[in-house]
């Protein structure tokens, strides 16, 4: 086994802590929806977007456009905008194992390898790209095992929703932990508040619209002081 | 459910998802060093993660409380236990197994 693979397997034992529950009630959750099991392994496989696949159960579920399903998604996933930044110089190597390692830069692949630098680049380049592949494995394994329990044993899906809610909490404190300052939660608690308030319907879109506003407010500013 | 609007979401999902993990790779190579976009790179991540925590609690109905206490004490939970110990399983599973609790 090359060095790499057993160091990669080692990080990431966490996330497949994570993401085998976390893909599991997913896998649950998507049990809902009636379709053959190894549908909500493929949305692991092709999508690969936590957040944005626990969001779609209940957005395939009320049968909602197409277009709405692409829009929601983009705005859930525009924060992997800021993610490529980190990675420039690091993801390297061919022209698959590059479109693979960005296809992969899930939130915990994010966290996961930028807190686990390598000296040698071309160690760096093989790590990379294990710690991608172990997660996703990881992950549609889960997936997979969620909805075939769900067919199977008749697993009442009530009460996973939380799961979301409890991983963004969860990302939120680690976010906090990072970059210590408070801006960023003033301005979301303002928007979102703003938002549910004005916009029911459009709150994510509404809020991350402001949010995103005040933060360029907010830079102009402390350059100004 | 038609099996086509099922794989066409899926496709769409992708694409967007794709789109925006390439996006700096195709497009903002050359901003890297860019002051501002460098500040909105460090402060958006944690102002949109806390959104969506208030995205999934939009619906929480307040009057009378007792409605919300369930998932604002498993959040509440959540958030101390990952600062305690900084495990991303075990917090979610004590927040999702007290919120099982609190809604029996």
């Amino acid at each position: 086994m090359p060095p790499e693979f057993s160091r990669a397997f080692r990080t990431t034992i966490p996330v497949l802590f994570a993401y085998l529950p976390l893909g599991a009630a997913f896998g649950l959750l998507f049990g809902a929806l009636h379709l053959p099991w190894f549908y909500a392994a493929l949305s692991g496989l092709i999508v690969y977007a936590g957040a944005a696949q626990f969001l779609s159960v209940g957005l395939l579920a009320a049968r909602a456009s197409l277009t709405e399903i692409f829009v929601a998604t983009l705005l859930l996933n525009m924060r992997h905008v800021f993610y490529g930044f980190s990675f420039f110089h690091r993801f390297t190597g061919s022209r698959w194992a590059k479109a693979y390692m960005i296809f992969g830069l899930t939130d915990e692949t994010y966290s996961v390898l930028t807190s686990h630098p390598s000296e040698n680049s071309d160690q760096d380049r093989r790590f990379c790209l294990y710690v991608t592949a172990l997660n996703q494995f990881y992950w549609v394994l889960g997936c997979g095992v969620g909805s075939i329990l769900e067919r199977n044993f008749h697993i009442e899906n009530q009460g996973f929703e939380f799961v979301l809610t409890a991983l963004f909490t969860v990302l939120t404190v680690e976010q906090a932990l990072r970059v210590r300052r408070k801006t960023p939660f003033l301005l979301a608690t303002v928007g979102a508040a703003f938002a549910i308030r004005f916009f029911p319907n459009q709150m994510l879109l509404v809020s991350l619209i402001l949010v995103s506003f005040g933060l360029m407010v907010s830079y102009r500013w402390g350059k100004a002081q | 459910m038609s099996e086509n609007y099922v794989l066409f979401s899926f496709g769409l999902m992708a694409l967007a998802t794709f789109s925006s993990r390439a996006f700096p790779f195709l497009f903002l190579r050359r901003y890297q060093h860019s002051a501002c976009l460098r500040y909105i790179g460090q402060n958006l991540p944690p102002a949109v993660m806390l959104l969506l925590v208030l995205y999934c609690l939009k619906d929480l109905r307040l009057h009378p409380l007792k409605h919300g206490i369930p998932d604002l004490v498993s959040v509440a939970v959540v958030a101390l236990v990952h600062l305690w110990r900084r495990n991303t399983f075990l917090s979610i599973a004590l927040g999702t197994a007290l919120y099982f609790y609190l809604k029996a």
